[in-house]
Formats: C-alpha cells, structure tokens, sequence
C-alpha cells in the first residue's frame, strides 16, 4: 500500500516536470522559429479533435477510506477550439452503512457534470502536443435515492422507538472550479490529476428527515462546499482534425533617426 | 526532497480528512423540554425563580419518576417519542396538591449523523395545564431540538 503510494505521488510530480520541460523546450523552438522567419499576419494551424475518455482511478481506493463505499467516475472531452475543451463527466455511488444498534442505510445515485476546460500551456508547433494544464468550471447534477431499512432509539423513560424510512429520491445541483494535468504517457494515453472545489446551489437537507449521507459526484451532504482530488488514465481516440486560423496583430515598422 | 515530502504529507492529510469515522458521535443527541419557573409581578413584568420541587413524574401508568426534592430555576423533561402528547406531574413542596401539565407537539425522527444515530425532534403545538399553584404558562420556543433552549415557561 505505501509503495503504490509513493508511486503514484511520483508519478504525480513526474508529470508536472514533464509538463514544465516541455513548455520550456517548447518556447525555446518558438523563439528560434520566430527569428528566422518574416512576421505573419495569421497562420493556420491543424487542430485535433481527439475524443479523450478517462477513468478515475483514485475512486478504486474509495472503499478502503470508507468501508461500506463504492464510486465510478468517467469522462469524456474534446477540443472544441484552439485551447477549449468540453467535458462531460459520468459517475455512480453507492453507500451501505449497518449499525445494529442504531440504523441501516443504504442509498445509491447518479451524477453528470458537464463544463469546459481552458489549456493554459502554449501550443506546440504543429499542434502536435496533447499534454495540457488547465482550469474549468463544471455544472454538477445529481440524483441519490437513499433507504432507512431501520432505526433504534433508546428511551429509557418513555420506551425504545424503532421505525424505517422508505425510499427517498433526491437531488443534489453545484458549481464546480477544476484545476489540473494531462500528460501524455504514451500513444493515445495520458495520465492526469487535479483539484477541485465544489459548492451546492440548492439545499436537498431540507427536503428530507434523513440528510444524504454523501450526494454523489459532489461530497460530503451534510457541508454546502467540498473539496476533492481526482488521478484519472484517459485514452485518445483520433476523430477528425480540422484547420483553425489564428489570426495575428501586425508587426510595427521601425523608421531610421528623425 | 523537502518539496516531495510536502506533497506527500499534504496528500496524506486530505486522504485522513476524507476518511470519515462513523463510530464516533460528536453532537450532543440529548432533546429534552425546557420548562421555566418565574414568579409573575404584574401582567407585564415578571423574573425568574427557583422552585423547591417535591417531585416530578410522568403521566402514565406506571409512572416514572424524573426528577425527586430538588430546587430549580428550570427543569428539563424527555418527551414521548411514541405518541404526540405527554404528561407531567409538578409537586411543589410543602403544598398538597399537584400540578398536571400535558403538551401536544408533532414528532420527527432525523438522522444526527452517521455516528450519532437517529434522534426524534418536536414541535409543539398546544400546552394544557392545571393552576392549583401555576398561574399561567406560555410557549416561548415550539421547536424542541436540544436541551439548551427554554421552551415552556410556568409562571408562579
């Protein structure tokens, strides 16, 4: 367990190298190119709209952390102009909690979260380049229906209460920022991570007796924000290419002396 | 190295703070009615006050005693989780006859938290009583959720 730790925590700072030495051998090529060429009002550049489908492989040690837990993540995006990408993201959850004594809860779920993503390395020449480092914003939906199959209360007054609760169904709605990596490891596979920050839009605790013990895709449901990491495996699949004009300012003419 | 090792623990840190313990109740799961005694000076003013209590019982067969010779600014009562009334017997000392006071509220059970468990919370809609040495009595708080708020108070 604590090498597949450690492992994962350098592969983790291996990609941001990588990330960064390429940006700088990158800018490098650009320079020199630059030099050598006369200035250019636009250029046209080939861009790929490869469709990236990842999984999140950080949810498999999910049921160690919690016990009782199980989620899937996937999710799918594309360039859709130079540097944008759009995300559709995809996922299950499911929870069981058993405590004799107390209660029995089980609840599963799920949720879709679709956004965009903005590349803020420099593109490389010839667009050849699939590594990026990024921010987003996600628009998170989702759909729990949780159980109580029973309760105990002890009261040693007035006599013990045991009870259940049917079937609820409810909806959990948030606004997401992402930050993070993708890095190309090899032909057609990246490897990725990254951060992100959520806060919910509606309040399903009100709607019910029995707070969400966790609303899928989103966190925690007793908090109104959380935070979560995620280290996915995408695979590229080459769907078609298309050609993009950058359109460039024109260079300034310097004069001789007055 | 020393960047390395920051990385670690800080992830290390997010994954203990992601691991929620279920075993372990951290909220008070104590609901009680709040009742408080205060002596009436006119219709308008009024202070608290401390009751010398003989005892006080439930109002059901067989009784329960909850609280015996004791003097209180306020008491606080367990509610009936498995009806939506309850009833109360306040004997003051030194005096013969007892007060009977019963309260009608609506009941919901509510999960706490995974490690607290269910608790029941109230909402009280009416308040009856008996004025052998109770004057008057108001509601002041309906919603019984915890034990740290007045609810009810008796008036002497």
């Amino acid at each position: 367990m604590k090498n597949i730790f450690v492992c994962f925590i350098s592969l983790l700072i291996i990609q941001s190298g990588r990330a960064q030495q390429k940006t700088d051998s990158a800018i490098v090529a650009k320079d020199t190119s630059m030099a050598a060429r006369p200035a250019q009002h636009d250029s046209v550049i080939v861009l790929a709209h490869d469709l990236r489908l990842g999984i999140d492989l950080s949810r498999i040690a999910m049921p160690f952390l919690q016990p009782g837990r199980r989620d899937a993540e996937v999710s799918a995006d594309m360039q859709i102009i130079p540097n944008w990408y759009g995300v559709v993201e995809l996922g299950y959850h499911q929870m069981q909690i058993n405590k004799p004594d107390l209660f029995q809860y089980q609840s599963h779920g799920y949720f879709y979260r679709i956004g965009v993503d903005k590349n803020i390395l420099p593109p490389g020449q010839n667009n050849h380049r699939h590594d990026i480092a990024y921010f987003g914003f996600r628009l998170g939906h989702a759909v729990l229906q949780q159980t109580v199959s029973s309760y105990h209360i002890t009261d040693t007054v007035w006599g013990n209460v045991d009870g259940s609760i049917p079937r609820q169904t409810i909806q959990g709605l948030w606004l997401e920022f992402v930050a993070g990596l993708k890095i190309q490891i090899a032909t057609y596979v990246d490897l990725g991570w990254s951060v992100r920050g959520r806060t919910l839009l509606n309040h399903p605790e009100q709607k019910t007796n029995v707070p969400p013990y966790v609303i899928p895709g989103f966190g925690k449901g007793s908090s109104r924000q959380a935070f979560d990491f995620n280290y996915s495996l995408f695979f590229r699949i080459p769907i078609f290419n298309s050609h993009y004009t950058l359109h460039h300012p024109a260079s300034q003419h310097h004069t001789g002396n007055p | 190295m020393r960047f390395r090792l920051c990385i670690i623990m800080y992830l290390l840190w997010i994954i203990s703070a992601c691991n929620q313990d279920i075993h372990i109740c951290e909220e008070p799961t104590d609901v009680k009615l709040t009742i408080g005694f205060y002596h009436q000076i006119d219709s308008i003013q009024y202070r608290d006050t401390s009751l010398s209590i003989a005892y006080v019982q439930t109002l059901h067969h067989p009784p329960v005693w909850l609280i015996d010779s004791s003097v209180e600014h306020s008491i606080s009562l367990p509610l009936n989780q498995l009806a939506d009334s309850s009833g109360f017997i306040i004997q003051p000392d030194s005096v013969a006859d007892a007060d009977t006071i019963l309260i009608y509220y609506t009941r919901q059970q509510k999960l706490l938290s995974p490690g607290c468990g269910f608790v029941t919370f109230f909402m009280i809609d009416t308040l009856r009583y008996t004025t052998h040495h109770i004057d008057s009595a108001s509601i002041v708080n309906k919603s019984v959720i915890n034990i740290h708020e007045e609810h009810i108070r008796l008036f002497y």
